[in-house]
Parts: C-alpha cells; sequence; structure tokens
C-alpha cells in the first residue's frame, strides 16, 4: 500500500524511464541464462534439423551450418557472456576503486607512479589491449576474464582517483580528519560511501562497454572453442553465410550481444540522469 | 597559558599560468603574517576579521589542520609543529574545529549519532554501548531532544541550526581543552544564533573549555568573547578586553569597523573613521602599516611597519592610536 | 502617493516533494521617494516577493494569486513586453551577488552602455555621457569604466551593479540582500549610495535579514515570517515598540554593539513551507500562543498605525 505511492514518486524522476527498460532486458537475458536448461528448446550442442534451415515454428532462429538450434545456442550463449562479463568487470571494479581510492587519499608517489601506469594503459583501445593480453594468455573463458579486468582497471580507478580528490576536498573530510579519525576509517566511513552511486553508474556503463569487449573477443576465437555455444564466435561464423542469403546465423547473435550491451547502458544513462538531479540539489 | 601563537607565518603560493611558470618566481599571499597570540585555560578570545584577514587560516593553525611556514604553535607547553602519527592523533583529542557551514560539515552518508559515536571508538576511549549512551547525553546538552530520535537522523534532515548543534555535540564529546569555533553562526539567523552561543558558553563554564571564537561581527564577538582580537591583511592589530576594545578602540581599523557595523538604537551619523576604498593584493600588500593607504591619519610614519605594543592590558599596532 | 501597491499576493513553487508556499497573502504598498524594508529571516519568503515584482520568479514557482501594481499597471497579470519594459526603465533591481549578476568577459562601461541602449534611451555619443555619469553617481573614478569584473573589488562590482541598475532613473530600486557579501565598511558605503538616490526621490526596496541594517536606513519596515506578512509599520515604532511577537523576539534577539550584552533567541526551527504549521505559521515558537492562534491564520489589522497579523492584538478580543 505505501509502496505505490514511493514508486509513483521514483517514477516522475528522470532517467526512470530508462532505468526500467535497462533491467528489465538484462532480467530478461540472466533468466534466459539462468533456465537454459528449462527455455532451449534444443540441445545447444547437438543437431536439431537439417543445417541452414531458416526460422520456423520448428527452429525459432533456424538452424547454422552444423544443424544446430540458433535459438538454443542463443539462450545458452547467454552464460558465457554474463560470466566472463560480470567476473571481469567485478575484478576490475574491486581492484580499480581500492586503488583509485588509495591513490587519491595519499598522493605523493605512490599516486604519481600508478597513475601513470593506469595512463598508459588507458590510452590504448581497449578491444586491441584485450586482444593482445588473450592472445598471449591463450583462448578460455578465464583468460578472457582477466584480459577484459585489465583492460577496464584504469577506468575505475580513473574516475574513482578523481572522485576521491574532490570528496576529499569537502569540509566533512576535513573535519574527520580534525576529529582525529584514522586514514583508514575517513576513507570507509566517509569517502567510500559518497561513492557509491558514482561506482555504480560507472558500473553499468562499463558492463556495457565490457559486452562489447567480449564480443570482440569471441569473434576472434579467443574466448571459447567450438562447439560451446558463444554469442561472438557464432557471429563470426555466421559471417561466411550472409552473403549466400542465409541471414540467421549472424543476425541473431549480432542482436543479442547489441540487446545486453543497450539494456546495460540504458541503466548507466538513466542512473546518470539521476545524479544529474541530485547534484542540482 | 593553554594556547600560544609565536610569529606564526603562513604564506600560499599562487596559482601560476604557463607564461608565469616560464618566467619562474613565486608569489605569494601572506595569509598570515607573524602572529603572536595567547589563549589562557576557560578563557574565550574572540577574533574578528573581514574576508581575507587570515582569521580561518589562523584558527586552522592552532588545531594543526595546517602547518605554519615559520613560527611555532604551543599547546599546553608543547610545540605541536612537529606532532605525527600517534603523537598526533592523541593530541587532536584535546584541541577540535567547528565550521562555519554546518551543510557542508557532516558526512551526509552517516546517522548523526553514528558520526560522534564513531568518534569515541577511534579514539578507543569506550565501548560501543557505553559510548552510545555518552553521544545520547551530548545530544541532549547540545539542546537535540529528544536524542535518542536525533540520534538516527541523517544531516539533510536537520536544520542549518541543528546541524551546527551536532558539529558542537561532534567537537566536544571528546572533551577537548581547546576549541576553535569558525564563524559558527555567520550561516545562521539571527533569530537562533544565541542559543548556540549559549551552548558554548555553558560547555565553557563547566569544563573550563579555552575558545577561539573567529567571527566577522563586532557585535557577535562582543557578546561571547572575554577578549577580542583584531585582524587585518594577516596582522593581528589591536587586542584587550571585550569592554575596552569596543567601547575605546585604540586601532583606526577598529574604530572604522565599530562606526559601520549597523545598530538598532542608531540612526544619526555618529562622527566616523571612513576608510577609503582601496584594492588590496592579497600578493602584494602595502608596505608598512597595511591600513596606511585607507587610513585618514596615515602620516610617513606608517610606511614603517608598527610593532603590536602593549599599553597594560591591550596591544595594538598603530603609530597613531587613537586617544 | 503609492507607487508600488502588492495586494494579497500567493507565490508557490511546484516542486517534485510538495507545494512550497513560499509567499502566501502578502499585501503591502510603496510609496513615492521611500525607503522601504522587507526584512525576514531564511525562508520568510522576502527574496520570492521581490522577484515576483518584475516577474523573475524561476520555475517551478509561479505567482498564484494577487496583485502587483505598479504606475496602475498589474505587473502579476502583464504581457511580457510591458514587463521587459519595465524593468531596468521604471524598476531596477540589484541582486545579492554582484560577480554573477555581471558579464565577466565585457568591460563594465559597456554592460551599462548597453542598458542605455537596449531601452532606446539615447544613442551615439550620449550613450557614453549617460553611462559615465551613472559611474560616478555610485562613486567610481572613471578609469574604471574600462575594467572588467573580475578586476573591481566586491564593492565596486556592486557599485557597477547599482549604476546599471539606475542609469535610466527608475522609480523604484529593489535591492535583494546587496551587501551580504561584502564586508561591513563596504557596506555601509553602498547604503549611502542608496540614500543619495532616495533623496533624490527614488523609492528603494531593501530586501534582507539583517534587521539593524534595515532600522539604521528604512522609513518603513515590512517583517516577513514563514511567506506571512507579520507586521508592517514606520521603523521607528516598529524598533522601539514592536507589535507582533515575533517582531519583539527578533529585536531582542538581534545584537547591538551598544546595547546590553544578554543573549536572546527565539526557540525552534523555522517552518517547513511545504507544511507550515496551521492558524499562525508562528504559534509553535510563540510564547502567548493560544487555541485560536492554532486555528486560524490571522487577517492583517490596523493598529497604531501600523498594521499586524496577531490575534492577541485584534480588535475582537
Amino acid at each position: 500500500m505505501f509502496i505505490f505511492p514511493s514508486i509513483a514518486s521514483l517514477i516522475k524522476l528522470p532517467g526512470s524511464l530508462k532505468i526500467i527498460v535497462g533491467v528489465l532486458i538484462v532480467f530478461i537475458v540472466f533468466l534466459a541464462g539462468l533456465l537454459a536448461p528449462i527455455i532451449a528448446p534444443y540441445d545447444p550442442v547437438k543437431s536439431a534439423g537439417p543445417p541452414l534451415t531458416p526460422p520456423s515454428p520448428k527452429n525459432l532462429m533456424g538452424t547454422d551450418h552444423l544443424g544446430f538450434d540458433v535459438f538454443s545456442r542463443i539462450v545458452w550463449g547467454s552464460r558465457i557472456v554474463l560470466q566472463v562479463v560480470i567476473s571481469a568487470t567485478l575484478v576490475a571494479l574491486i581492484v580499480g576503486v581500492i586503488l583509485g581510492i588509495v591513490s587519491g587519499f595519499y598522493g605523493g608517489l605512490l599516486d604519481r607512479l600508478l597513475s601513470m601506469i593506469m595512463d598508459s594503459l588507458y590510452a590504448f583501445p581497449s578491444l586491441i589491449l584485450a586482444i593482445a593480453i588473450a592472445a598471449v594468455l591463450g583462448p578460455s573463458p578465464y583468460n578472457a576474464a582477466i584480459a577484459i579486468a585489465t583492460v577496464y582497471i584504469p577506468t575505475y580507478y580513473r574516475m574513482i582517483r578523481g572522485q576521491t580528490l574532490s570528496i576529499k576536498s569537502q569540509l566533512y573530510v576535513e573535519a574527520a580528519i580534525a576529529a582525529g579519525l584514522r586514514d583508514r576509517t575517513v576513507m570507509l566511513s566517509y569517502i567510500f560511501p559518497n561513492l557509491i552511486y558514482t561506482i555504480l553508474v560507472i558500473l553499468t556503463l562499463n558492463i556495457a562497454d565490457a559486452i562489447l569487449t567480449e564480443a570482440g573477443l569471441s569473434f576472434l576465437g579467443l574466448t571459447v572453442s567450438p562447439p560451446t555455444p558463444d554469442w561472438g564466435f557464432d557471429l563470426r561464423i555466421g559471417q561466411r553465410f550472409l552473403l549466400s542469403g542465409y541471414w540467421w546465423l549472424s543476425v541473431f547473435p549480432g542482436l543479442a550481444i547489441m540487446v545486453l550491451a543497450l539494456g546495460f547502458a540504458l541503466i548507466g544513462e538513466g542512473l546518470s540522469d539521476r545524479l544529474q538531479l541530485r547534484g542540482l540539489r | 597559558m593553554l594556547v600560544v601563537a609565536e610569529n606564526v607565518k603562513k604564506y600560499f603560493a599562487v596559482e601560476k599560468g604557463l607564461l608565469g611558470k616560464l618566467l619562474g618566481g613565486t608569489r605569494f599571499i601572506r595569509a598570515v603574517d607573524g602572529v603572536s597570540l595567547s589563549i589562557d585555560k576557560g578563557e574565550i578570545l574572540a577574533l574578528v576579521g573581514e574576508s581575507g584577514s587570515g582569521k580561518s587560516t589562523l584558527g586552522r593553525l592552532l588545531v594543526k589542520l595546517i602547518d605554519p611556514d615559520s613560527g611555532a604553535v604551543i599547546f599546553d607547553g608543547q610545540d605541536i609543529t612537529k606532532l605525527k602519527g600517534e603523537n598526533l592523533r592523541r593530541l587532536r583529542r584535546r584541541m577540535q574545529i567547528v565550521f562555519q557551514d554546518p551543510y557542508a560539515s557532516l558526512n551526509p552518508k552517516m546517522k548523526i549519532g553514528d558520526q560522534i559515536t564513531q568518534i569515541l571508538l577511534e579514539h578507543n576511549l569506550a565501548t560501543e554501548s557505553f559510548a552510545k549512551k555518552e553521544v545520547i547525553q551530548m545530544l541532549k546538552a547540545v539542546g537535540l531532544t529528544p536524542p535518542e530520535d536525533f540520534y538516527h537522523k541523517y544531516p539533510h534532515q536537520l536544520s542549518g541550526g541543528q546541524r551546527q548543534r551536532v558539529a558542537i555535540a561532534r567537537a566536544l564529546i571528546l572533551k577537548p581543552d581547546f576549541l576553535v569555533a569558525d564563524e559558527p553562526v555567520s550561516m545562521l539567523d539571527v533569530s537562533i544564533r544565541a542559543s548556540i552561543l549559549d551552548i558554548l558558553l555553558k560547555f565553557r563554564s563547566e569544563y573550563s573549555l579555552s575558545i577561539l571564537f573567529i567571527t566577522h561581527d563586532l557585535s557577535v564577538a562582543r557578546l561571547i568573547g572575554d577578549r577580542i582580537a583584531v585582524m587585518y591583511l594577516g596582522k593581528i592589530v589591536e587586542e584587550g578586553s571585550a569592554e575596552d576594545v569596543i567601547a575605546k578602540p585604540l586601532h583606526p581599523y577598529t574604530k572604522a569597523l565599530i562606526d559601520s557595523i549597523p545598530s538598532i538604537r542608531r540612526r544619526q551619523d555618529v562622527s566616523r573613521v571612513k576608510l577609503k576604498e582601496y584594492i588590496v593584493d592579497p600578493v602584494n600588500p602595502p608596505r608598512g602599516c597595511r591600513l596606511h593607504p585607507r587610513c585618514p591619519f596615515a602620516t610617513k610614519e606608517c610606511l614603517v611597519e608598527p610593532k603590536l605594543i602593549k599599553f597594560g592590558n591591550r596591544s595594538v599596532a598603530c603609530h597613531h592610536p587613537l586617544g | 502617493m503609492s507607487l508600488l501597491s502588492i495586494k494579497n499576493l500567493k507565490v508557490y513553487y511546484y516542486t517534485l516533494s510538495g507545494i512550497v508556499r513560499a509567499v502566501d497573502g502578502v499585501s503591502m504598498v510603496v510609496s513615492k521617494g521611500e525607503w522601504f524594508s522587507v526584512v525576514g529571516e531564511s525562508g520568510s519568503g522576502k527574496s520570492t516577493l521581490a522577484y515576483s515584482i518584475i516577474n523573475l520568479v524561476p520555475p517551478p514557482g509561479r505567482i498564484v494569486e494577487g496583485e502587483i501594481v505598479f504606475n496602475e499597471v498589474n505587473l502579476a497579470k502583464a504581457p511580457h513586453s510591458v514587463i521587459r519594459r519595465v524593468r531596468g526603465r521604471e524598476i531596477g533591481f540589484v541582486f545579492q551577488d554582484p560577480m554573477t549578476s555581471l558579464d565577466p568577459l565585457r568591460t563594465v562601461g559597456s554592460q551599462i552602455k548597453e542598458v542605455i541602449e537596449e531601452h532606446g534611451g539615447a544613442s551615439g555619443r550620449e550613450v557614453e555621457v549617460i553611462a559615465k555619469e551613472a559611474f560616478s553617481e555610485v562613486g567610481l573614478s572613471e578609469e574604471k569604466f574600462y575594467s572588467y569584473p573580475h578586476q573591481l573589488s566586491g564593492g565596486q562590482r556592486q557599485r557597477v551593479a547599482i549604476a546599471i541598475a539606475t542609469v535610466l532613473k527608475p522609480k523604484l530600486l529593489i535591492a535583494d540582500e546587496p551587501t551580504t557579501a561584502l564586508d561591513v565598511i563596504v557596506q555601509r558605503s553602498i547604503m549611502e549610495i542608496f540614500w543619495r538616490l532616495k533623496s533624490r526621490g527614488m523609492s528603494i526596496v531593501l530586501v534582507t535579514h539583517d534587521l539593524a541594517l534595515a532600522s539604521e536606513w528604512s522609513d518603513r519596515i515590512a517583517v516577513m515570517y514563514a511567506g506571512e506578512l507579520v507586521e508592517i509599520g514606520p521603523t521607528r515604532d516598529i524598533i522601539e515598540a514592536p507589535l507582533h511577537p515575533y517582531t519583539q523576539l527578533l529585536v531582542k534577539s538581534t545584537p547591538d554593539i551598544q546595547g546590553d550584552k544578554a543573549l536572546n533567541y527565539i526557540p525552534g526551527e523555522p517552518p517547513d513551507l511545504k507544511n507550515p504549521p496551521s492558524g499562525c505559521r508562528f504559534h509553535p515558537r510563540c510564547p502567548y500562543a493560544t487555541e485560536i492562534c492554532r486555528r486560524e491564520a490571522p487577517k492583517p489589522t490596523i493598529v497604531r498605525g501600523r498594521i499586524v497579523s496577531c490575534h492577541l492584538l485584534s480588535p475582537t478580543r
């Protein structure tokens, strides 16, 4: 009863539509991944009909060149994407945030050193750097995750370090230091809680980016080995058949990548819109 | 004397553009330029000055939020300029600060009660349950009743006056010997200022708390200060008991301030000291007496820096003191 | 001779979290050549009142009801073209912060000249002459005419703002906390400029939280509390014999450099304007509040040559 007025007032705020749509999209994909064994009509690595059949009631998205059901491969493929991207992003977040806060708080030599390293990493286009790292480590979902995490640590580091510097100059942080609180306490209780919103915004936008990077890596075969279902890999294979008119092999994986990235991007943008509003208050 | 400042100086380097950096030679704003003063146990010294006088900088120097470029700050017989680490943290228990802006000095993400409790716990002065009880008592003492309710509120749920009470509670929870109050009532409505001053006076009598009360408003300084020190452009120009300084100001600047303050009772234009308007370059203050370009009584002598001279219980830095 | 007549003005802000009744039924009259101060603390609505006179209330604020009659025109309902003409030419406005009310990229002289040209007050060589005259009126030396705002002190910038507001010789000058950001010595010289303008026939409306400042310079004072008018009357009367409990307490709370050293204050907090107290908005903090004060908002009545809104002073009691 009392939930509805608060939800109603939340919806009025800017960005809410974006957040809602974004969450819906992501939720659906998550659900698909979670319930893959139940939702997928066929085993993704077993033949489900004659190869290269167009979408039909029997195979909703058609079959690929090996006769696998494209729809089932999409559903199962979401697991790889989500696992790799989520784990990579979390690692990047934890490392980047901790280093960013410490660097911003203490400054000095440590800060200069770290910033130099991070700026150099950041200067590389993320996909190229990820490819380089993954290629060196060898194709596997774990290595792909490591590569993606490494590539995005500087993103978190730079943002969080900047925010830390700005929060540190706030009067309430000065007051906390004056009260004799330890550095650790100031960072945990005074700086970090005021960063959470920013972290959320970066996180969601970053996941969107990471999804595209992961797609790039799997496009090059650096994530999984066939016949494991994987959107990027299937996209690449499907490309070969595009000119012959078999569009469903590449279009559906491509759409899946786009939609998932869009979902996260919408959440991130929606949160960012809300952040603007708070800033004005 | 509990707190002594000896010829303290603090200069801030001015940010320079590319060309400036190439040409070299840093310029400094002399925020505090050789200030000496002392505050006794249980005494309230009101430090009066306009913006740019250096009064806030001096306040921060005395609680070691910043360090002086030269000179010494002596607290309870100990030179605090060199303290670091654990010794510094232990010192902080004995001196605290309340800032001007009640809207910016509290952590927006923590309950106000927790913010204060955390300080007690950090200094290992209590167990958690005992600390909470202490904090509740303190909230009551600063007039935030019912204290149990206020404990769980966030800063944005409180008014400016209430937030300032929280800031005072936070500063005094450690029972410090010395408090710097930096314009604590300037951003509050006139009708509630006295209630905050009341709290400070109450703690002073109960705990012999020494206070440096920084303000730009001489009428407030008069209400709360035992003694008043007037600052102009980084230097103290006059000092004495609050009564004496207000009733018989010796420095032209002090008199100009007193004459300019709007008074409810006054309506006629009294024979007042008029200061000429003069843009001061904080990097290049006037030579000699810093007031001389504006002072109607200035003579050639004033091109030499006047020293702070004692007249019994008062001091003034002027070649031609009034009266 | 009434110059500006405000009748039952209501200005509300329609925010996401509720309606803020910033000005809730205020009436007052400003005469020709008079210095009229509106005194109030935070949340009193005094600034909103000032801004609404020349229709500068920012959204989500709106004039909801009432009349603002200036020169026989109701500004509350007038079309934008009329208001634009009135601004600057008939009514001048000085804001609190001279740094943001002046264009940092142009010389102060050119900014005064632009006002003259915009309103078609003069052309060619004349414009510069009039502009420089306005400049010296506010006590600025001619060489500063070609300076940029950042080259001037706060007090000088405010003088420029006053010059801009008065160059077309408006009949009314409204100043919203013009000296709050300035030091007390400069404040006095700014007040002296206003005094000079008033002696030449300009009406001054000073909006301030500083009762002492208002008392030293104004002919009449209006005291506002929580969006309502509490008392209006001649300055000396209001200060020496305040009738409304809020005014009495406010006078007592204002420290005086020459008066006694008692620490007086008004207990409690200013009300939340989204949810103001019932009846008289001051009743929760009023030492004399009675049952009717809780129930009914008092109406302004004339008592001893003043207008007061208080049940304790109504002739019916």
